[in-house]
């Protein structure tokens, strides 16, 4: 039972990771062509948004649960720098955004949604999951 | 006509210059902290730089003339510190043991650092009045 649950905390945040990665980079495509056609941030980068911010807290949830249970970060200020930057990228690129009526406020959210892919990858590295 | 320099394209700089200040001064603030002796040099130019990336996204929030001249500057400086460090690094790698935001042109941060001045100061260029200097009260014209 030991074995299950270590292969299981070790296993979930490569998924999460996936996870968050691909439903950041839907968001940044939506976000780049809403940009590129000349359109205000808008309601489907508004539910991206949520759904990125949701991915990222899970992720950054499972990596603190694993950490919990022994697997710690190999540069903790690092990690929990990296984490926090993560989870509120996505909500103040959306709010700045909004200030932004343009489609330079779907810019910031498209480029702020291409970051948290480069976040997630580097949370990979200081975690050494 | 004069275009305000803290909104369109500006708010985006804003907002990546803001990003950046934030990450920069993190991580020289936890370089210089935990490891000062490993690196003085890098963790110091990376304290510069990070300095550099907040008096700059001021200089833009602001937007007047005084934090126009302020981000100009500060995007020059930072231009000639990517050039300089970048070209060092790949020059005389053993100077620089641990990585700067400015080592090899901005490599760790996919080139940014030496794109974001000269986007910087292109936009200063198009957003500044024809009458150089003559324009004092850019947030009225908005």
């Amino acid at each position: 039972m030991g074995t299950a649950r270590a292969v299981n905390v070790a296993r979930m945040p490569a998924v999460l990771s996936t996870v968050t990665t691909v439903v950041a980079l839907l968001l940044a495509a939506a976000a780049l062509l809403a940009s590129a056609l000349n359109r205000a941030p808008d309601r489907v980068q508004f539910v991206g948004t949520v759904i990125v911010s949701v991915a990222t807290v899970v992720l950054v949830g499972a990596a603190v649960a694993s950490w919990i249970g022994g697997h710690s970060p190999r540069e903790t200020t690092t990690f929990l720098g990296y984490a926090l930057t993560m989870v509120l990228l996505p909500a103040g690129a959306w709010i700045v955004g909004k200030m932004e009526p343009t489609r330079f406020g779907s810019l910031i959210v498209g480029v702020a949604a291409l970051i948290v892919p480069v976040l997630v990858l580097r949370i990979g590295q200081v975690f050494g999951a | 006509m004069p275009k305000p320099v803290n909104t369109g394209l500006g708010r985006v700089l804003v907002f990546v210059y803001g990003l950046f200040a934030v990450a920069a001064t993190c991580r020289a603030a936890v370089q210089i902290i935990m490891k000062f002796d490993e690196a003085p040099v890098s963790y110091l130019l990376s304290a510069l730089a990070a300095v550099l990336y907040v008096v700059a996204t001021m200089g833009l929030v602001r937007g007047d003339a005084g934090g126009r001249r302020l981000a100009q500057a500060c995007f020059t400086v930072e231009l000639v510190g990517v050039l300089a460090v970048g070209t060092l690094s790949m020059l005389a790698p053993q100077d620089f043991p641990d990585a700067t935001v400015w080592s090899g042109f901005g490599e760790g941060y996919g080139y940014l650092p030496l794109v974001l001045p000269v986007l910087g100061l292109i936009w200063l260029r198009r957003a500044q009045p024809v009458a150089t200097g003559a324009v004092a009260e850019d947030p009225a014209v908005r």
